[in-house]
């Protein structure tokens, strides 16, 4: 897993390349906690993300949790339908604002 | 303050109090004055009966830096009567020689306060002997400070009475001056010397008052006897007396030697034998100050470095004992440390004795159907969890659950989870309400921010039908002789202790005879090599499939054994839970 920040206009965008599991869930949890603490909004972006763990599922809902308990958002897009279909099927999507591109998620969240 | 000799204190010492007191002080100062004026009066040099050293200056400057001002009368009195001589001095009235006496007198009082004044303000001390920069304000501006004074006032007294001509002033001013600065310089120390140091005399310096007494009436008598000029023998003496007594060895050896070469001097013998009395007087005051001052100063000094090594051995034993201070400090909270660790460790190993007590273990109960579970925690304590109850009469209860986290909060959340759960479902409530009641329970009474996975199902051991609820937990596995081994698929229902109010789905699929339904958590299938590849469905598939035959129990253990060799001795990071249940065959 890679995880690339950028800025798209005034929104902190994420983006994770590569494998989610749980040899990167903890490094994933920690990069998006420091982003978030310098930016209450950020997007990850998912385009290039290519396969989700059980404990990378858990990642994410730990993320989503977190964001909720302290009124942070956290937005997800960009996501290829086999990993669109993982995130529904594990229960995860209704925990995140979910967008169709990156620009959509950065004009939204502003 | 010599390390050798305990000094003491002015202040320690018990100087008399009152007026009888005061009265009795000056009386005995007074005493020792007239005394070493008499000496002086005996063994004085030339046609005046002079000194080249005038002992009763460096007795009254000693006197006032030990006693203060208030000794004044004694020394005034002590030179006026060290003055008797001028009453009997033909060509001088009675009254002239009271008025030069009173000069004299009030010569010595000015020289003393004086010089002790110089002493006091310019070093903060009242005596020489620790600091090289207190010997010089001592032996240089005290001394001839004080002795300026005093030949100013008493030649001028002795001018204006006639007692001094005027062709005389100048010579007599000069006497003056250079006797008192040799008294002070080299009587003075030794009264302070002896004053301060304790005991008054003990066998060491005893022995270095005799040896150099010894020593010096030897040089004076070789000197006699040969002729030669080795007055500069008395040097290697003088610093001899210094290191082994310190001040008062070497106080003592420069007033002794002082006293040897004036008299040798006086009877014409040795190097400061002169044309005339002046200039013998001028030649053995040089060297009085070239020895008192060596003298002194070898003292000052070395006491100055007995002072930096007695600090600086403080200082070490101060940091050793410090460091030692810190290590037993230390040790000791290692100590504690590791009794606390060892408490926790107890505790701990309590805890994951009761949370795999209340883990069945017990199938035996079950005749249609056989049942294996295992979990083994990566850390003392697990967030895993599996369960197996009956619900009435046929049907089975199957739990396998992961709490996040791990430790001793996942633990509790896992009891907490496991109790509700099994309480909701014997009394009888369909699975999806089952699964309900307790996310809201987790959801509401979830402090520390945590969730759980969880696949709940029941199993009715008649039809096989398996009613189920996949809280967001990763697939179990059906395995069969005939189809192999498949997934089944998720269901879209979240974690438990998230979302609150949620209304969960729950599926049905039907159990052949013979199958095999596998529960596991993630443990097992992101169980890591050494590599860091993971295990994966795929592997957990394969096994399944090869096992499928064999009774749960053995399915379980291929499966446990598979990640063991797969993770190579890699460490567990993860809690591995396992449960099987094979339907009898028909």
């Amino acid at each position: 897993m890679e995880l690339n920040e950028s800025q798209v206009g005034n929104t902190l965008v994420l983006r994770i390349v590569g494998r989610v599991d749980s040899s990167v869930a903890k490094q994933l949890e920690e990069k998006v906690r420091d982003l978030i603490g310098r930016d209450s909004r950020i997007v990850v972006d998912l385009s290039a993300m290519d396969y989700v763990s059980s404990a990378g599922l858990r990642s994410f809902l730990t993320l989503a949790k977190g964001a909720r308990a302290k009124n942070q958002r956290l937005a997800l897009c960009a996501m290829r339908p086999d990993i669109d279909e993982i995130f529904d099927l594990g229960g995860i999507k209704e925990l995140f604002e979910i967008f169709e591109t990156v620009d959509a998620a950065a004009t939204r969240l502003t | 303050m010599t390390a050798d000799s305990p000094t003491v204190d002015r202040s320690a010492l018990g100087v008399p109090r009152g007026w009888r007191g005061w009265v009795l002080l000056n009386l005995a100062v007074f005493v020792i004055y007239s005394i070493a004026g008499l000496v002086v009066f005996v063994v004085g040099i030339g046609a005046a009966d002079t000194s080249p050293i005038y002992p009763p200056s460096g007795i009254a400057v000693a006197a006032v830096l030990i006693f203060g001002p208030r000794v004044w009368p004694a020394l005034w009195f002590g030179n006026f009567f060290n003055g008797a001589p001028l009453f009997w001095a033909p060509d001088t009235s009675l009254l002239t020689a009271i008025v030069a006496n009173i000069g004299g007198g009030t010569a010595a009082v000015v020289e003393a306060l004086g010089a002790a004044a110089l002493m006091r303000r310019l070093s903060g001390t009242w005596h020489p002997f620790d600091h090289a920069y207190d010997a010089v304000i001592f032996l240089l501006v005290a001394s001839i400070g004080g002795a300026a004074c005093a030949a100013v006032i008493g030649v001028g007294t002795f001018w204006l009475t006639g007692v001094t001509p005027t062709d005389q002033w100048f010579i007599t001013f000069v006497t003056w001056l250079l006797a008192d600065a040799a008294g002070i310089a080299v009587f003075g120390p030794l009264v302070l010397a002896w004053y301060r140091e304790r005991p008054f005399l003990d066998r060491r310096l005893a022995e270095t008052v005799a040896a150099v007494s010894a020593a010096v009436l030897a040089i004076a008598a070789v000197a006699y006897a040969t002729g030669y000029p080795i007055d500069y023998l008395y040097l290697p003496v003088l610093l001899w007396a210094g290191f082994r007594a310190q001040a008062r060895g070497v106080t003592f050896a420069a007033a002794t030697i002082s006293a040897v070469i004036i008299v040798a001097t006086a009877h014409g013998i040795g190097s400061f034998v002169g044309k005339t009395d002046d200039q013998s007087f001028l030649l053995v005051e040089g060297f009085m100050a070239v020895i008192t001052f060596t003298g002194v100063l070898v003292v000052a000094v070395r006491a100055q470095q007995r002072a930096a090594e007695i600090a600086l051995e403080a200082y070490n034993r101060t940091l050793e004992q410090r460091v030692a201070e810190r290590t037993a400090e230390i040790a000791e909270k290692n100590r504690l440390l590791e009794e606390k660790e060892q408490r926790i460790d107890d505790d701990l190993s309590l805890g994951r004795t009761l949370q795999a007590a209340i883990l069945p273990t017990d199938f035996h109960s079950f005749e249609r159907t056989s049942v294996a579970a295992a979990m083994r925690p990566a850390y003392e304590m697990g967030g895993d969890f599996y369960d197996v109850f009956r619900i009435g009469e046929k049907r089975i209860g199957l739990v396998v659950a992961d709490v996040s986290g791990k430790g001793v909060a996942a633990a509790f959340f896992m009891a907490v989870a496991r109790t509700m759960l099994r309480d909701v479902a014997m009394s009888g409530a369909a699975p999806a309400d089952c699964v309900a009641r307790v996310n809201e329970t987790l959801c509401t009474e979830n402090p520390i921010d945590m969730f759980v996975t969880l696949f709940y199902a029941e199993l009715d051991e008649e039809t096989g039908e398996v009613v189920y609820v996949n809280a967001g937990h990763c697939e179990p596995v059906i395995a069969s002789t005939a189809a192999g081994a498949r997934l089944l698929a998720r269901t879209g229902n979240p974690a438990l202790g998230v979302i609150p109010g949620k209304r969960f789905d729950a599926r049905r699929f039907t159990l052949a005879r013979g199958e095999t339904f596998f529960l596991y958590t993630d443990g097992v299938t992101e169980a890591f090599s050494p590599e860091g590849a993971l295990f994966a469905v795929e592997r957990l598939l394969t096994v399944a499939a090869a096992e499928a035959g064999d009774p749960p129990r053995e399915l379980l253990l291929a499966v446990i054994r598979s990640v063991d060799a797969f993770a190579n001795g890699a460490v567990q990071s993860d809690d591995i839970t396992c449960l099987a249940v094979r339907r009898a065959g028909a």
